[in-house]
């Protein structure tokens, strides 16, 4: 049966052998151990030869051609008149193969090409699997019923040997550090091979308790909410265009505390929150400070005639500000559950954008929180707001008299173009009035 | 001692007797063609497949040489002991170890001589009383020598034959083992096979006396050269020296002038041999000139030949594939060989 | 119970094993007429006769490879080289044929051959003629190696050497041919790849063999006044490692310091310290020491090469830092 002869390997280094020339013609016949072929390889020529006896049927490379060792050049057969067609087109394939740098095709049913000898040695060969009929008898090597490696320098099946009778099993570095710090290594867990106490369990000691690796915390992406973006891009444009200035004043609210727990004692039905008395009190002090109850215009300020004060409301995913309309007109109590009630629908997203626009002035009141003070953001187009902290009980000095009393500070943020500092002022001193004579605020002022 | 009757290339002591009366059958004729035929298909088996990277390492063909071999297992009992360098597969072969033992072992695989672990050059068996083959030149001499004195030691009426190359002749260790066996008259047949080479260095650069059976007379062994090339010539001399030592009268040095027809390795391309010089030593082929005789002394014909030469071709051809259809060695015997086993 | 030299108990072996077994025989340089080298085998050639006592030129590469070949048909070669410094010339036959043949001939062929003789420095012998080669043989699988101290250890090991059926090196001392031992009046082996506890101890383990035995007992004793009680532990065999006894002795003691002659670079000392390492990590409280011959050639003259071999006081110097004295 006809076959192929393929370029032999014949300096085992070659990546090529180009054909020099031809020894023999087509149709020749040929004993083995005769010459087909000059070789050029890597290091010299050589001459290919063929180990078997027969006839040369076709030639498939010409002189000059350079391919891989295991790729056919000729084909030859015992009879010198075998056909050899199946041969011929799957040599057209591996041709095309080769030629268009396919080398799986093109080297199919012939060796791997020999490594270059160039630098590194060849790559060490894979070490035999460690299976139960591996290791041998006489040459299992076991130490306290581990296994050691079989072969002295293989890692071991497992490095760590664990507590040695009634030893701790900790480094040598483990042991220094602990001793240095007076760390005692019978209560660590040790995390190295085998249980071994190794010198990151020892550090991770000081703070009470084994000392994990932590992993990093991955960031997490919060898609922002329509409520969200209104917020931010409101808030950067009122941070961004209004000139603003604080002014922070500290309210004794004695008074206050007083009133309270004393219509907590009569009137327990009658409940309101500080918060609702500094409501009714901005509302009042608006009333009196028309400035302050104002709004820029590039022509005019517009001095409101209503005064609406927003509460600022924490709910998920951002704030809110439901309104208490005409403040000065209601009663704490009403003023109360009027806020509870806006408040309550605020969180549940149930406020209709009449309850949580047009306000005049907003309050912001971070005391619930344990805030002493800060400065809040200007809703526009109001003119400033007012950010409220905790009422704490503090020695002052009263007429030269060391006492105790609440006290609570509040910082405005004014929007300079509408409010000057006077004017920011004398509003305070005036909120300042109501909120330290808060019975004041359970008058009604007629003349309002 | 008479000077040698038989083509001796130079006046030496020579063998005992006339070489030429040393008989040979057609029988025996015949085995040797066959088996020189068979050693040379293997050998150009392996050669090809070395060039398709079934054969990894060192291949060291014996091709050119076979009759030096047969001609020298032929001689030998199949008791005697039997040692070469690291060109054995010819050896091996002669020996009894079959083709498919040799190629598979070539080829790394579990059923070759020595399970894939010894390779192409050890490729030693004890079951036919063969050391084997040897890496470091010229040091497995002194192992034959072992040899020799354990058949004197235990007075068994066997020999030790050991083959070794131009080069070899060259090393300490040789030297040591031909003083070693004259001192104690062992019964030790040293047979160089001269192939002019050692690797790439002519004879000449190596050694200023360039036969090596000359080294005998450092240490007074007896000693002849005879021509390498015709397995009845090689038959004859290494018998006659054989016997001799056999006696008891000692060891025996001989030289057999032979060709290797490919480099020394399979990595070697021979580059260093003169224009000419393969294919006039080609004329005096060792196959050839067996069918010769066959044809002249015993009426073979040429149509025999043409049978002998396709059995061959399809017992090797079988052997081919059995080596390669032969698996890989067993991994977990892989520390089997280390140490043999102590009774406990 | 007999007390015999160390020479005399080396003869009785191998006189005991040549009357067992006739395959048994010794051979190399001086041996019989002149009855030994160091008279380790005086009166064998008259016992024997030359074919069983065997003189040899000096070619120890002829007649190690002899020996080696007449193994592989059967016979048991006793091969004496006259020192193990000459042994190198024959290097490539011990390491090359007899540690390689019974796996080249995938167990075909094996080579029950002892090769013996003196090694280390018996004094002012100069660098060519005092070397410790025990880690250089060991290094080879294939090959056992054995290192002896005392008369008896000498007997049963050479014994079971012997009747091994693979290549074993056997290491004696020049020093120690005359140290007189107990050995028992009836016939023992003692088995290749035990080690002996010498001296029971607590507080370290020195790991030592052949000569420098006797040099640790004697710092153990030093040791012992200053209140560090060693336990000393000798190999007797250096391939195989009695791994458990070393670890066993050292998971006890928490402490080792091994006392080889040879020098420090790939000495037997850091074969041992490695595996210890490995095994007894958790068990250790301090790193293991050697005391080795210092990294040099051996000089000749007196005060250099006592300033060079392990000495009792180097000894005991180790174990003092061992144990943070």
């Amino acid at each position: 049966m006809a076959q192929f002869y393929e370029m032999p390997a014949i300096s085992p280094t070659m990546e090529v052998g180009t054909l020099v020339a031809w020894q023999l013609e087509e149709g020749a016949s040929f004993e083995s151990g005769t010459v087909l072929a000059e070789i050029g390889t890597d290091k010299a020529n050589m001459e290919a030869e063929i180990f078997d006896d027969g006839f040369l049927l076709k030639l498939l490379i010409e002189e000059g051609d350079e391919v891989p060792p295991g790729f056919p050049i000729a084909i030859w057969g015992e009879a010198s008149d075998e056909s050899f067609d199946a041969l011929l087109v799957e040599f057209a394939e591996r041709k095309a193969a080769l030629d268009s740098g396919d080398s799986t095709v093109a080297e199919e049913a012939a060796p791997p090409t020999p490594e270059p000898v160039v630098a590194a040695p060849p790559p060490a060969p894979a070490r035999p699997a460690r299976t139960a009929a591996f290791d041998k008898e006489r040459l299992q090597r076991t130490w306290m019923g581990k296994a050691l490696s079989a072969d002295f320098c293989e890692p071991p099946g497992d490095l760590g040997f664990g507590a040695h009778q009634e030893r701790v099993a900790a480094s040598p570095l483990a042991r220094k550090i602990a001793s240095e710090r007076g760390i005692s290594l019978h209560n660590l867990k040790g995390s190295g091979a085998g249980g071994r106490i190794v010198r990151a369990d020892v550090e991770g000691a000081g703070r009470g308790g084994r000392s994990t690796m932590h992993a990093p915390r991955a960031d997490e992406a919060r898609k922002n909410s329509p409520m969200r973006k209104t917020i931010a891009k409101r808030l950067l444009a009122s941070h961004q265009d209004i000139p603003t200035f604080f002014l922070t004043a500290t309210f004794d609210m004695t008074a206050c505390v007083s009133l309270r727990s004393m219509l907590k004692e009569q009137r327990p039905s009658a409940k309101f929150s500080y918060n609702d008395v500094v409501i009714k009190g901005v509302a009042r002090a608006l009333l009196e400070h028309p400035d302050v109850n104002a709004s820029w215009g590039d022509d005019a300020i517009t001095r409101h005639g209503r005064v609406d004060v927003g509460v600022a409301v924490a709910v998920e995913g951002g704030l809110i500000t439901p309104v208490i309309r005409a403040a000065h007109t209601k009663s704490l109590s009403h003023i109360s559950s009027e806020v509870r009630e806006l408040a309550g629908r605020a969180k549940n997203q149930r406020l209709t954008p009449e309850e949580y626009t047009g306000g005049t002035f907003t309050i912001s009141n971070l005391g619930m929180f344990g805030i002493d003070q800060f400065t809040a953001i200007i809703n526009p187009p109001e003119a400033a707001i007012l950010a409220v902290g905790r009422i704490t009980e503090e020695p002052v000095v009263l007429d030269g008299e060391l006492t105790v009393a609440h006290r609570m500070r509040v910082t405005m943020t004014c929007d300079h173009r509408v409010v000057d500092g006077a004017v920011g002022a004398a509003f305070l001193a005036t909120l300042r009035t109501y909120l330290e004579h808060p019975t004041l605020l359970l008058v009604s002022d007629e003349t309002l | 001692m008479a000077p040698a009757g038989s083509s001796p290339l130079h006046a030496s002591i020579g063998p005992p007797s006339d070489p030429a009366g040393v008989p040979i059958t057609r029988e025996q004729l015949l085995e040797w063609y066959r088996m020189m035929s068979t050693i040379r298909r293997v050998e150009e088996l392996a050669a090809k497949a070395y060039q398709q990277k079934k054969i990894l390492g060192f291949c060291h063909l014996y091709i050119g040489q076979e009759a030096v071999a047969v001609g020298a297992t032929a001689a030998l009992k199949s008791e005697d002991h039997i040692v070469t360098a690291y060109r054995d597969h010819g050896q091996a072969m002669a020996r009894g170890v079959s083709p498919t033992a040799v190629l598979a072992e070539l080829m790394g695989r579990r059923d070759g001589v020595t399970h894939g672990i010894g390779g192409s050059m050890h490729m030693g068996s004890k079951e036919h009383n063969f050391f084997g083959g040897y890496g470091i030149v010229g040091g497995h001499v002194p192992l034959a020598v072992g040899a020799a004195f354990a058949s004197k030691y235990r007075d068994d009426g066997t020999v030790a034959l050991v083959f070794f190359g131009d080069g070899a002749a060259q090393q300490g260790a040789f030297y040591e083992a031909l003083e070693l066996a004259a001192l104690y008259r062992l019964p030790c047949v040293f047979l160089c096979e001269n192939n002019y080479y050692a690797m790439g260095t002519s004879l000449e650069r190596q050694s200023y006396l360039t036969d090596m059976s000359r080294r005998g007379d450092g240490v007074g062994m007896l000693r002849w050269q005879f021509e390498g090339f015709d397995v009845v010539d090689c038959y004859r001399n290494i018998k006659l020296a054989a016997d001799y030592a056999r006696s008891g009268e000692g060891p025996v040095i001989l030289e057999a002038v032979t060709y290797r027809y490919r480099g020394h390795s399979m990595s070697d391309p021979a580059k260093y041999r003169k224009e000419g010089e393969l294919a006039s030593f080609k004329t005096k082929d060792c196959i050839a000139s067996c069918k010769d005789h066959l044809i002249e002394l015993h009426g073979m014909v040429e149509d025999d030949f043409k049978e002998i030469s396709k059995e061959i071709k399809a017992t090797t051809k079988e052997a081919y594939a059995a080596a390669e259809a032969s698996p890989e060695p067993d991994l977990a015997k892989l520390y089997d060989y280390t140490y043999a086993p102590t009774e406990s | 119970m007999a007390t015999l030299q160390y020479r005399e108990a080396l003869r009785r072996a191998m006189t005991e094993e040549m009357r067992r077994d006739d395959s048994v025989f010794l051979m190399g340089e001086e041996v019989a007429y002149y009855e030994g080298a160091y008279k380790v085998s005086q009166g064998m050639l008259q016992e024997f006769g030359e074919r069983r006592v065997v003189d040899t030129p000096i070619a120890e590469n002829g007649f190690c490879g002899l020996g080696i070949g007449a193994a592989m048909v059967g016979l048991k070669p006793i091969i004496e080289l006259m020192t193990w410094n000459f042994s190198l010339v024959a290097y490539d036959q011990i390491i090359n044929n007899a540690a390689k043949i019974y796996q080249m001939t995938a167990g075909s062929y094996s080579v029950p051959i002892v090769f013996r003789g003196p090694t280390g420095a018996p004094g002012n012998l100069g660098s060519q003629h005092s070397q410790a080669l025990e880690s250089i043989y060991a290094h080879f699988p294939g090959l056992k190696v054995i290192s002896v101290a005392t008369p008896r250890d000498a007997y049963g090991l050479l014994k079971s050497a012997i009747r091994d059926p693979n290549p074993v090196v056997f290491m004696e001392a020049e020093g120690l041919y005359s140290l007189k031992g107990e050995v028992e009046d009836e016939e023992f082996l003692i088995p290749i790849g035990e080690a002996e506890t010498k001296r029971a101890g607590t507080d370290l383990t020195i790991i030592t063999w052949n000569q420098q035995v006797h040099n640790c007992l004697e710092a153990a004793e030093a040791l012992a006044a200053e209140g560090i009680n060693a336990e000393v532990l000798d190999l007797r065999t250096i391939r195989p490692l009695d791994e458990r006894a070393i670890f066993e002795s050292v998971c006890k003691t928490h402490r080792a310091v091994v006392v080889q002659e040879g020098f420090p670079y790939a000495g037997v000392g850091a074969e041992v310290s490695a595996r210890i390492q490995e095994a007894c990590f958790d068990a250790l409280d301090a790193p293991i020491l050697r005391v080795c011959n210092r990294d040099i050639p051996q000089p000749y003259a007196t005060n250099l090469e006592q300033h060079v071999i392990p000495t009792v006081q180097r000894i005991v110097e180790a174990c003092r830092a061992v144990c943070a004295r």
